[in-house]
């Protein structure tokens, strides 16, 4: 277990590593001068050179990857904007902020909205999937196939203004999608996300409606199901207290995966709502070209997605006592 | 933008991994099995209305031009500034229901006043032509590399597998966002025109170069599978040549999951095209999209709701007759797989 | 079944797609803004221009602020906005909404008194008055109040100021303003890092003088009448050498102001209280009523125009510095009489225009044809409407700037659409029908949807349109460059201080022009130059005024640019506060009058 740990988690920083230095090199082969960003309204040549200078951008390019690369691990110095402890990330080029801090501060929204798409897709797909198993062929297992098609279809950009504009500007059923911190209102983060999670989570329940149907016919169709029926078990029983088992480690394997769809969905949705998260920052550092900041959001995106892949293999390993990592 | 997810890949991939190859199928004396396929098909009435609806689309997309003239409108007319009476001083169209009229089909786009009609048709015209192209291109290479991949093996399949992966870790959605301004940024110096053919060239590009990686996969497992199986050793045994294993025993065996993978990433990259759009990293003005329709009706929806409904509800039917269609075809080829 | 199942599921599919389509269509038109379609039947928003300023006596400068009937001490105020400040380091603050915050704790010499009937005064702040000269602006002389003190109760002294001085040059500084700095070394031709690097090496800058603790002489290398003006902006404000922690200052600066910051979270809050070593008899501008100020970051404008038409909690007692109501809610907002009690409205300095270049137009004919086709009520509409942008502009100075007078050269009041038949005719008197014209823009969604009805509307008058998308994050420095490759492209200015000195001479004084050089249009014109310098010495800031305005004229004459608005600013505030006004010199909410119900 810790030696498969150890070579994933290697792995794992290889890969960021190549991630990073390609965002970094194709980045700068975009002819702009991010130095305008700190220099006055009325900006004089001597005062660009000197920004440039106080911004380590007269250097060759590996050398600034370099010092942006051990920034992370012992902070850099900037004659710019002072000490930026590690782990630096440095400083954005459009709102001079610490792109660390930043990512930082709108983690909860992205982690908040991430989470609870989960919740509902999980559940609700799951539960939906598995009572359209258990009913196969009654009306409830063709409805649930029916809205799954539809809802598999539908954009978050279509669905996520429309449901606003009924919910919230016609109904006033819902408030209008913020980001109330989970620690001040529990209430107000559930009432004001709501909406982003229903959104977000459509095209992914619809699909794991479908995939937990077909997981669990296969699976009542399976040697030891007939066996447990043989012996007398109720198929309720078997149902619910094997059958499931069998059906979830594949959903959970292919929801790990999902997970790098399901961030790239919450810029989408972060966008239609303007939820100040990730998915937001990062749309706001290409349009700026604010390089910094889409390293490093670039990084820590990737990080999550390398980071859960490694916690959906462990919990795999949990749930199906026959996979041996080693 | 939902880009091609490997869950429904993997669910294509078991669909696919139980096909028997075509050659064993159920034998029924003078038919091929493309021509059992095609009964099957037809029998299939969903799948044939889908295909109807799927081939309306293309039709319209292909004939825009036509309608146009039949239609009398363009889609670059901006007739709502041109024409006073038409839109409020906020720039909203004046008649109900977004500018609905006997002449305006659709419609007004707020603003600039265009036909939401001629924009939508032209619009279709745009996203549905990047969306084969890059269906087609990302399944050439995927083919290729996975083929490659698989039937190699060695350091070649290291290397292929590791980009694979490299690939498929990436934040897909935010590089696709990140990728498009760098790709022409590479081509055009800054006080160059950005002529329209290169921001379609460069999006096919993108979402080629990140859609491949999930079909090479699928088509790398395959060829393992496939390439110790009796026929090939046999085939290898009496001195075919690579090429000839390859094209005459092993392609013939893969159609199936191709096809089925390429139904399967036609309506995702329509849907991803259109989320650049959304973005705003699409297409550029004044060329009609239909993911920037949805970035105007996300902007104006508190206004005038109607605008986001045509793009919406169109690609809602388009997506869902592929989807359906997709099934079908699948079905058609595998009758054996549940569902 | 499975098939079976499978129609089932296509056929509700089609209900759904068909269900989703009706209710659009049922409801869509409803929303298409009908009411204000009418003709215009809403009464447009007044933009109350600046109606005068002047320059204030040392009676004006004496503090305290006079008293707000009805307004009384006490209570928190809220404040609310999109972002944080990005500094507070007065040497670094040139942004306005940076500038509105370091009202409450970072004086300067000088700064803007307003009444109520629109008038502003320039009065002293540190200094018993704004400032004298005796010889034309070349030598100033302030002299310091008595009892104006730091947070930590020391007394602001003269060296303090010489000192905030000082460190502009330091090689951090550089988002600030730098007029000061290059008049305030010996050669104003050169670099003025060049000449002296700031006082952390323990030099010092000898053109400022401090006879005493309480008199500062400036001595410039140039004539500047209205210097007084350049030390109002934030970034001449006044930063103690005791507590200068250079970078790490922007975070936390040290207090000469009513309020002392308590703690600041980057990007979450920033929370004020009273500074006890503050004299109100000291400050003529500051009322500083409410005992405290939280500030809340990160809230978005449609968050905003949200809170405060709900108005509850907290929020009533809240007011926002930036944020204007959300586009898309202006129509709701106007119609809401209740909310409209609550709301603040009026011009800003800012002024928006295209620059037409005209080292590549050299034929002033072809440019009027321009100014005289340009859409600009099609531009407003895409834009959402006055209210959403401003009123159209005819002249290069914005009605808040000193001397302005209002005139239009070729009808664009009269007709906003353009009016392509008359431009066809300029450009036939010029011979320059089909006349090629490269229009460069920031490639955006709606700069994108303007490009296409600039294009047709150019194209209606006879011009060969070419559109030419610039990427917003490179945008100014594709057009920067003196030999740049376009010939119209949009730009926006502000004054720093309002006069013409800083509406005009940093845009259109032909000697200035170099690569990024704020003169855009490239004009250089004798006449022009000449009378900028004649309007520079005139020390009589009213006389002053209306040379600026006859440049203004000029330049206009000779069709240099495209005006495109007057912005304005469109704001709501809490039913729990009073006295929350408009601040035309920084176009937003002031937290200066501010009291709590």
């Amino acid at each position: 277990m810790t030696g498969f740990l150890v070579r994933r988690i290697l792995g794992a920083l290889v890969i960021l590593l190549i991630i990073s230095a390609v965002t970094f090199y194709l980045f700068y082969a975009i002819p702009r001068d991010p130095a305008r960003a700190f220099c006055g309204k009325i900006c004089r040549p001597e005062t660009l050179t000197l920004i440039r200078h106080n911004l380590g951008m007269d250097e060759p390019l590996f050398v600034q990857y370099w010092h942006w690369l051990v920034g992370i691990f012992a902070g850099r110095d900037f004659v710019q904007f002072g000490a930026c402890p590690a782990p630096c990330l440095g400083y954005s080029f459009a709102t001079q902020e610490p792109v660390f801090g930043a990512i930082v501060d709108r983690f909860p929204v992205t982690l908040s909205l991430t989470i609870g798409a989960s919740a509902v897709i999980l559940s609700f797909g799951i539960l939906t999937g598995m009572l359209a198993a258990w009913k196969v062929g009654q009306p409830l297992d063709k409805i649930a196939s029916a809205s799954s098609v539809v809802g598999a279809s539908l954009q978050i950009y279509f669905v996520g203004p429309l449901l606003a504009f009924y919910l919230v500007d016609t109904a006033g059923l819902l408030p209008r999608p913020s980001y109330v911190a989970f620690t001040e209102d529990p209430l107000g983060w559930f009432t004001h996300l709501l909406l982003p999670w229903v959104v977000l989570s459509i095209i992914f329940t619809a699909n794991y409606t479908r995939m937990t149907r077909s997981q669990m016919v296969e699976q009542l169709a399976e040697d030891y199901v007939r066996t447990a029926r043989a012996k007398g078990m109720s198929s309720r029983s078997v149902f619910f207290r094997f059958a499931w088992r069998g059906a979830m480690i594949p959903i959970i394997t292919i929801f790990g995966v999902d997970l790098a769809t399901l961030l790239g969905g919450a810029i989408i949705t972060e966008q239609t709502f303007s939820l100040h998260g990730i998915g937001e920052l990062a749309v706001r550092a290409v349009q700026n070209t604010d390089l910094p900041m889409l390293l490093g959001v670039t990084i820590v995106g990737a990080a999550a997605i390398v980071v859960l892949n490694i916690v959906v293999d462990v919990l795999y390993a949990v749930i199906d006592p026959r996979v041996r990592i080693g | 933008m939902t880009f091609p997810s490997s869950a429904t890949t993997d669910a294509v991939a078991d669909a696919a991994a139980s096909a028997e190859p075509a050659g064993s199928g159920p034998a029924i004396v003078g038919r091929s099995p493309g021509q059992l396929m095609w009964r099957r098909f037809r029998r299939d009435r969903t799948g044939v209305v889908s295909a109807v609806i799927v081939l309306g689309f293309f039709l319209v997309a292909i004939l825009a031009p036509v309608i146009s003239m039949l239609y009398g409108k363009d889609p670059y007319s901006t007739y709502g500034q041109d024409r006073p009476g038409l839109l409020n001083p906020y720039g909203y169209p004046i008649a109900p229901n977004g500018g609905m009229s006997g002449e305006f089909w659709f419609g007004l786009e707020p603003g600039l006043g265009r036909d939401v009609f001629m924009q939508l048709v032209y619009g279709i015209r745009t996203s549905l032509s990047i969306a084969v192209i890059v269906t087609v291109l990302s399944t050439i290479i995927g083919v290729v590399l996975g083929i490659t991949s698989g039937y190699i093996g060695g350091k070649t399949d290291y290397v292929i597998g590791r980009v694979i992966d490299t690939l498929l870790a990436f934040p897909s959605q935010l590089f696709l966002i990140v990728f498009l301004p760098v790709v022409e940024a590479a081509i055009v110096l800054p006080e160059e025109e950005t002529p329209t053919w290169l921001r379609y060239v460069s999006i096919c590009l993108v979402l080629t170069v990140l859609g491949w990686a999930t079909i090479a996969r699928l088509l790398r497992a395959q060829v393992l599978s496939l390439r110790t199986r009796e026929f090939v050793e046999a085939a290898r045994v009496t001195g075919a040549s690579p090429g000839r294993v390859v094209f005459k025993e092993l392609l013939p065996n893969l159609w199936t999951p191709i096809i089925i993978q390429a139904t399967l990433a036609l309506p995702l990259y329509v849907g991803a095209e259109a989320g650049l759009g959304f973005l705003g990293v699409g297409m550029t003005e004044p060329t009609p999209d239909w993911g920037r329709m949805f970035q105007v009706g996300a902007n104006v929806y508190h206004s005038d709701v109607t605008y986001l409904i045509f793009p919406g509800v169109s690609m809602l039917i388009f997506v869902v007759a592929f989807n359906l269609l997709g099934d079908s075809i699948r079905d058609a080829f595998d009758p054996k797989t549940k569902r | 079944m499975r098939s079976h199942s499978r129609r089932y599921a296509s056929v509700t599919a089609v209900l759904a797609i068909g269900a989703l389509a009706l209710a659009g269509c049922a409801k869509g038109g409803g929303g298409g803004a009908p009411d204000t379609a009418a003709g215009g039947s809403q009464k447009p928003l007044e933009n109350k221009a600046v109606s005068a300023i002047a320059v204030g006596t040392a009676d004006d400068s004496k503090g305290p602020a006079p008293e707000i009937p009805g307004a009384k001490s006490g209570g928190t105020v809220y404040m609310i906005d999109r972002d944080d400040f990005s500094h507070l380091d007065p040497g670094r603050v040139y942004l306005n909404y940076n500038s509105s915050v370091s009202e409450l704790f970072t004086r300067r010499l000088t700064a803007y008194k307003h009444d109520d009937s629109g008038n502003i005064k320039l009065v002293g702040d540190l200094a018993t008055d704004a400032g004298t000269t005796t010889d034309g602006g070349k030598t100033w002389k302030f002299t310091l109040k008595d009892g104006v003190k730091w947070e930590d109760g020391t007394p602001i002294t003269s060296g303090d100021i010489k000192y905030s001085f000082e460190r502009l040059f330091a090689d951090f500084i550089t988002e600030g303003p730098d007029y000061a700095e290059s008049w305030l070394v010996p050669d104003a031709k050169k670099p003025f890092r060049d000449q002296y690097k700031g006082p952390y090496d323990g030099k010092e800058l000898d053109t400022i003088e401090t006879p005493d603790d309480k008199t500062v002489v400036f001595h410039l290398n140039g004539l500047h009448p209205d210097f007084n003006f350049t030390v109002a902006m934030t970034g001449y404000g006044a930063v103690p050498k005791a507590h200068d922690t250079k970078q790490k200052y922007d975070k936390q600066p040290f207090s000469a102001g009513p309020y002392k910051i308590v703690s600041h979270v980057t990007d979450k809050s920033l929370d004020l209280e009273r500074n006890p070593n503050w004299d109100k008899n000291t400050d003529s501008i500051r009322h500083a009523y409410p005992d405290k100020f939280h500030m809340e970051f990160g809230v978005q404008a449609q968050q905003t125009t949200e809170r405060f038409l709900a108005d509850t909690g907290n929020d009533k007692n809240a007011f926002t510095f930036h944020n204007a109501v959300a586009a898309e809610r202006v129509q709701e907002v106007l119609g809401n009489a209740e909310a409209m009690k609550r709301s603040v409205q009026g011009l800003t300095p800012f002024t928006t225009f295209y620059n037409i270049n005209t080292k590549r137009i050299p034929d002033v004919n072809v440019r009027k044809a321009i100014i005289t086709a340009w859409p600009a009520k099609q531009i407003q509409q895409i834009e959402g409407g006055e209210i959403n942008t401003g009123k159209i502009a005819t002249t290069v100075m914005s009605p808040t700037v000193l001397g302005y007078e209002p005139f239009d050269l070729y009808g664009k009041l009269k007709k906003p659409e353009g009016d392509p038949d008359a431009a066809k005719q300029l450009l036939q008197q010029a011979g320059k029908v089909n006349q090629t014209l490269v229009y460069a823009y920031n490639q955006t969604p709606t700069q994108e949807k303007i490009t296409v009805a600039i294009k047709e509307a150019l194209t209606k008058a006879g011009f060969n349109v070419v559109a030419k998308p610039l990427n917003p994050a490179t945008y100014y420095d594709a057009i920067g460059p003196v030999d740049n490759k376009y010939d119209v492209y949009w730009g926006g200015w502000a004054a720093d201080w309002p006069t013409g000195s800083t509406a005009i001479q940093p845009q259109f004084d032909g000697r200035l022009i170099t690569d990024n050089s704020p003169n855009y249009t490239h004009l250089n014109d004798p006449a022009i130059n000449d009378a900028i310098d004649k309007a520079n010495a005139i020390t009589d800031a009213a006389a002053a005024g209306k040379a600026w305005a006859a440049i203004d004229r000029q330049i206009m004459e000779q069709a240099a640019i495209v005006p495109e608005y007057y912005q304005t600013y469109f704001g709501l505030y809490g039913s729990g506060l009073g006295g929350v006004k408009m601040d035309p010199i920084e176009g937003e909410q002031s937290a200066l009058d501010i009291w709590v119900k």
